[in-house]
């Protein structure tokens, strides 16, 4: 056995016992499973928070970027900061709401606030779809990593059945608890990894990150400012692109439910201020990604970027610590995604769809059983149909900001009505869809997403107004 | 479902003061984008536009430290963040 493939499978299989360990002795009830029980201090908060952040994305997709675009990919570093700024303010409001009414889940958010049922299935619809290509991204992410830093010789499916078998495992006894467990390993490989690799390659082959700049510049005289390698990102792309993503991040569905998690709003205020010094590492993905460019130009997947240069410069047992950093970097996000999405299922879709009657008892088993069911699904997805939920991959980030008007209007504006939202909403998802098919991203060289939310806003604003001046002409207290 | 907004109808000062920090992140990653598009000159080795965003990606965190601060000091409850 080769010493890479050693640490590899060493390194899953201890993550997921820490998991499976971490719910040992909690009586496992909704509560429990879906908020930790409302009991994570500044510490597990921060690591959840960050163990949904990076994903296999930021070690393959920012640095792939880097390499095949150029500076576009500098709005992933800005996103990030603009999220956590945005968050000072939302988030504790977010979570004073959900302690107040009980609250586990997004959908439970808008379903309280605007006592609608129907509004908090279309919400909890949309977060499932908009999830579950996301899941069969980091399967597939794993896959390939684990497959070439073990030089072969373990084959991408056995790694995907058995690093998420075992997410499974960890996710059905702890819940989100085991989430935040696992978060603590994936941490410390993953910003090890990045950090060696990111500080030592540019050193290695160029002298220093200055050199490799000057370098860079000299043989691609455009690469290093917008828009780049891709003519259609330009600065007002990336403007837009930073500001939706930005606003968008905290209403992912996983991210927004584990505000709830806190003990606190306190905790989560503070971990506000903390988590922009989680964006470093960040400037250091983007260094291998343009190194990689100038010492191994020509690859036909710029998502290959780093692994490529890893495997070239450092001997393979460093490759074997990558790929374990890699491998628990796809399992810690895909378990709180599968999490989320079976307990939106579950509790929003089911409970509050067709059976309002089910107790928290049913709600939890069937969304233990979905884990399952969901994980199962992208598993066949990503080995039979790898190319299906592309399509939904591209509206992911489009798709859930447009909660955005719903959930601040509704923390901070009384005036905001059931129907503005709903409308504001509707218009703004399909508005979104409909540009992104048509091959209208970038429209008028903005985000499309972007476009969908201004209008998703004015039409949420301009409804509720509607029905204000109406409920007042009529006399009803609105 | 009004009164789950809480009874305060007007902002403290503590949190206007705390959104004017935050606005600065925007301001300086987003609408002065257009205007440090350009690789020279190189600081600390980095070109200047990469350089400009990661400036304040690292000065973000003392911003809102600040936002905190103000918070904390001028909110008469001592900062929306107690419950």
């Amino acid at each position: 056995m080769n010493p890479a493939l050693l640490i590899i499978l060493a390194t899953i299989i201890f993550s997921a016992a820490v998991g499976i360990f971490a719910g040992r002795k909690v009586k496992m009830n909704l509560e429990n499973w879906a908020v930790g029980g409302r009991r994570f201090g500044v510490v597990l908060i921060w690591l959840l928070m960050a163990g949904e952040i990076y994903t296999t994305f930021t070690f393959l997709g920012a640095s792939g970027w880097a390499y095949s675009r150029g500076a576009p990919t500098f709005y992933i570093l800005i996103y990030g900061t603009l999220a956590y700024t945005a968050s000072f303010f939302i988030l504790p409001a977010v979570w004073k709401f959900g302690k107040r009414f009980g609250l586990h889940t997004q959908p439970d958010f808008f379903i309280t606030r605007y006592a609608s049922r129907s509004l908090g299935v279309i919400v909890a619809v949309i977060g499932v779809v908009s999830i579950i290509p996301y899941l069969q991204l980091q399967l597939t992410g794993l896959g390939f990593i684990v497959e070439v830093s073990s030089n072969g010789a373990i084959r991408s499916n056995v790694a995907i059945l058995l690093a998420f078998g075992l997410t499974c495992a960890f996710v059905f006894t702890s819940g989100i608890r085991g989430v935040a467990w696992v978060s603590i390993i994936k941490d410390v490989l993953m910003i090890s990894a990045v950090g060696i690799v990111g500080i030592s390659v540019p050193r290695l082959l160029f002298g220093s990150h200055g050199q490799m700049f000057r370098a860079l510049v000299e043989a691609h005289p455009g690469h290093l400012v917008f828009p780049g390698a891709t003519p259609n990102l330009d600065v007002l792309w990336v403007m837009t692109t930073a500001l939706l993503t930005g606003l968008g991040f905290y209403m992912w569905p996983h991210v927004f439910g584990s505000a709830f998690s806190a003990k606190s709003a306190e905790t989560i205020k503070r971990n506000a201020v903390i988590m922009p010094f989680y964006q470093i590492p960040i400037l250091l993905v983007f260094m291998v990604g343009f190194t990689a460019l100038l010492a191994m130009p020509g690859l036909k997947n710029g998502d290959l970027a780093f692994l490529e240069l890893v495997h070239k410069t450092y001997p393979s047992w460093f490759m074997g610590f990558v790929g374990a950093a890699g491998a628990v970097t796809a399992m810690v996000p895909s378990s709180v995604l599968v999490l989320f999405a079976s307990t939106l299922l579950a509790k929003n879709v089911y409970q509050t769809g067709f059976s309002p009657q089910a107790g928290e008892e049913t709600v939890l088993r069937l969304s233990r059983i979905l884990v399952l069911v969901i994980m199962g699904f992208a598993l066949l997805f990503a080995f039979y149909l790898p190319n299906a939920l592309v399509n939904l991959l591209l509206i992911g980030y489009d798709g859930v900001t447009q909660f955005f008007p719903g959930v601040v209007l509704g923390l901070f504006w009384r005036g905001v009505k059931r129907r503005g939202v709903f409308w504001g909403l509707i218009t703004g998802f399909v508005l979104a869809a409909v540009l992104v098919f048509t091959k209208h991203d970038p429209f008028l060289g903005m985000n499309a997403g972007f476009v969908a939310l201004v209008i998703n806003a004015t039409v949420t604003v301009a409804v509720s107004l509607i029905y204000r001046a109406r409920a007042e002409n009529s006399g009803h207290v609105a | 479902m009004g009164d789950a907004l809480g009874k305060e109808a007007r902002m403290p000062k503590g949190t206007k003061m705390a959104l004017g920090f935050a606005l600065i992140p925007f301001l300086m990653l987003i609408l002065a984008l257009p205007f440090v598009n350009r690789v020279k000159p190189f600081i600390f080795g980095l070109p200047f536009l990469l350089f400009w965003i990661v400036f304040w990606v690292v000065l973000t965190p003392f911003i809102l430290m600040a936002a905190y601060w103000a918070e904390k000091k001028f909110n008469k409850n001592g900062g929306k963040g107690q419950s």
